[in-house]
């Protein structure tokens, strides 16, 4: 069971005081309860009077209830009960004597107009003189059947004045909404059933249109008051109406009946509208008008022809200048430099082995005075005087060429790279520019190096040979095979102990071509490609699968025992 | 000056009087001062909405006698 916790005022405020709260003043809210509770009575009696004995009558006591709540929720059930008790509670006293016997009044014109009394009471209050009369938009057998009808005022445009006010009972407006529906369900179905073409006659065309009014709270046939009344008819503020259906005319339409469907089609953009609308026309496109650019301005034209002109001119007296001799002489010059470059190409091939190389010493001899600098390089001064003169001695003696020649040389002081490679490299050889073929010099040390180490060794083995045919000798013992096998054995080791120091010497610089092969672990040898990706994967951490592994390794054994095959074949 | 009754469903059922301008803050920390715990650890709930604490009683519509859910975390 729920331990229920409750704390007096006095604790509640003292915990919201220690938690900065404001505490709770019981005084003021006890005097403010009071006023509450004074200000329901007070605005309960007026009710009470009103609802007339009716509630006194249940003997309801509100001071026997203190709690507010509990006494209203009381109240509001009293309430609620004695109105399912009697529901004519807002009828007149006199009225109500009458509803005792309601049974016999049923179909009577007069109940519903019971009901609206009041309300036209109090609207006679409101204006006394004026008397009103009301349009009521239902025939009187609508009423007939029920006690209790609400009118209600038809809603209708602030702005139409003339029109007369109707009074309307909303549940008999809906009920019949409601059969016009069905109706025009029914009339469906039948139509389907029955095709379109058939007719029906809807009921409402039927009935007989009937007005009634209200006047003085009670409910007249306009028929009726217009026999008895008619001349007071232009006193009273009547206006004449013909009972409609409830329902507007624009519902009605919406409801009635089959209205042919009105479906817009869309209209369909035509392609060639769209393509119309895209292309300019013709006259917008701005035309073009094609300029020969080609097209020379008479100014350049004119300087053009005079530049032919001076052209031809003087290619045509370059030509008819150049007489014969002239030809002559530049075609002996060629020769001779043809010549020239022949003889050092010769020159080069005997100085063998002269390699033009960019090493640092090449370059570390080009200075800038090379050109001028010609005084310091004496030797070559000799060389170029040799050639000239072995040229001499071979070529058949003549005063012009040998005139010719001397010009060359002449020449030949400034340098003419024009000339090719050879020439070129004479002039830098001239320059001393060249290093004095050095690696055929090193070459040479090297060769004669090895010979004298070859010399060397055999002279050792000829020592150690003789040695031991001395020692032989001298024992003059007869040894046998073995023992001689075994000398001769210990001979060799001899020599090659001795030579040990020169065959290294000797194999210092040697460097043989370098044939690399790749082998796996059991020996197998492997091409690069196969060695690269051992390596890579063993770098990687990484490894094909067992089934590649298998492939591979099937494939390497394939090809080992076919190379060991081609090797016993 | 209301009295709310402010129930666990497990056994505790606490009246706590208080102002309908208490913040649901300061409505738990009474709350938890009767009840001995720490007031942050506690959800109320008025018909299944969580009261939050920045949020007056009366404007969750707290009045006197009403009912209200305790939930601890």
């Amino acid at each position: 069971m729920a331990h229920e916790i409750s704390l007096s005022l006095e604790e509640t405020n003292k915990l919201r005081l220690s938690l900065g709260l404001k505490p709770i003043n019981a005084k003021a809210d006890d005097k403010k309860d009071v006023s509450r509770t004074q200000g329901k009575e007070n605005k309960r009696e007026p009710n009470d009077k009103s609802e007339g004995a009716g509630a006194d009558s249940h003997g309801y006591e509100r001071s026997a209830f203190i709690d507010d709540k509990v006494s209203k929720l009381r109240w509001n059930l009293k309430r609620a009960k004695s109105k399912i008790s009697s529901p004519v509670t807002l009828v007149d006293e006199d009225d109500a004597a009458d509803g005792q016997d309601w049974l016999t009044s049923v179909g009577t014109r007069k109940k519903p107009k019971r009901t609206l009394d009041k309300v036209y009471e109090e609207q006679e209050e409101a204006s006394q003189d004026v008397e009103l009369g009301m349009k009521i938009s239902h025939r009187m057998s609508d009423f007939s059947g029920r006690r209790n009808v609400i009118l209600t005022l038809q809603e209708a445009s602030v702005d139409a004045e003339d029109k007369e006010d109707v009074l309307v009972d909303e549940g008999v407006t809906q009920d019949l909404q409601q059969a016009k529906r069905l109706e025009l369900k029914r009339m469906n179905q039948d139509r389907k059933r029955k095709g379109v073409g058939a007719n029906f006659v809807s009921e409402n065309e039927d009935q007989e249109a009937t007005s009634l009014r209200l006047v003085n709270g009670k409910i007249v046939d306009e028929e009726t008051l217009t026999l008895q009344q008619e001349p007071e008819a232009s006193q009273d503020n009547r206006i004449k109406a013909s009972i409609e259906p409830s329902a507007s005319e624009d519902e009605e339409r919406q409801t009635t009946d089959f209205a042919p469907i009105k479906i817009k089609k869309r209209k369909k953009l035509k392609s060639s509208s769209l393509s119309q609308k895209r292309s300019r026309p013709v006259s917008q496109i701005p035309k073009v008008t094609l300029v020969n650019e080609d097209a020379e301005d008479p100014a350049e034209e004119e300087l053009q022809g005079f530049l032919k002109i001076r052209k031809s001119r003087s290619s045509k007296a370059d030509s008819s200048e150049r007489s014969a001799e002239q030809i002559a002489i530049e075609a002996r010059k060629e020769a001779l430099e043809r010549k020239e470059r022949a003889t050092k190409v010769a020159n080069v091939k005997i100085s063998q082995e002269m390699v033009l190389d960019e090493n640092s010493v090449f370059l570390h001899n080009l200075k800038k005075d090379l050109i001028s600098n010609k005084s310091s390089s004496h030797k070559f001064e000799k060389l170029n005087l040799k050639a000239p003169a072995s040229d001499e001695a071979q070529s058949v003696p003549g005063s012009k060429a040998t005139d010719e020649r001397a010009s060359v040389f002449e020449k030949k002081d400034e340098p003419q790279f024009h000339e090719g490679l050879a020439s070129t490299l004479s002039f830098l050889k001239e320059r001393n520019v060249l290093p004095q073929q050095p690696k055929a010099s090193t070459a040479s040390l090297r060769s004669k190096d090895l010979e004298l180490l070859a010399l060397k060794q055999k002279l050792e083995t000829r020592k150690v040979k003789e040695k031991f045919k001395e020692e032989l000798s001298q024992d003059k013992i007869q040894y046998s095979r073995e023992e001689l096998d075994r000398i001769e054995e210990l001979q060799h080791q001899e020599i090659a102990k001795r030579n040990q120091s020169l065959q290294k010497e000797r194999l210092a610089g040697y460097n043989p071509e370098v044939k690399l092969t790749y082998k796996d672990e059991r020996g197998n040898e492997l091409t690069t490609k196969e060695a690269y990706k051992q390596l890579s994967q063993a770098f990687h951490g990484t490894h094909s699968n067992r089934r590649k592994l298998t492939k591979a390794q099937r494939k390497v054994e394939q090809r080992n025992q076919q190379n060991q095959h081609e090797n016993f074949m | 000056m209301i009295e709310v009754e402010v129930n666990d469903r497990l056994g505790k059922k606490i009246r706590v009087k208080c102002e309908g301008e208490d913040t649901v803050g300061d409505f738990k920390k009474v709350l938890a001062l009767q009840l001995g715990i720490s007031w942050t650890k506690i959800v109320l709930q008025k018909g299944g909405a969580v009261l939050k604490d920045h949020i007056t009683l009366d404007d969750y519509e707290v009045h006197d006698q009403t009912y209200l859910e305790l939930y601890y975390l």
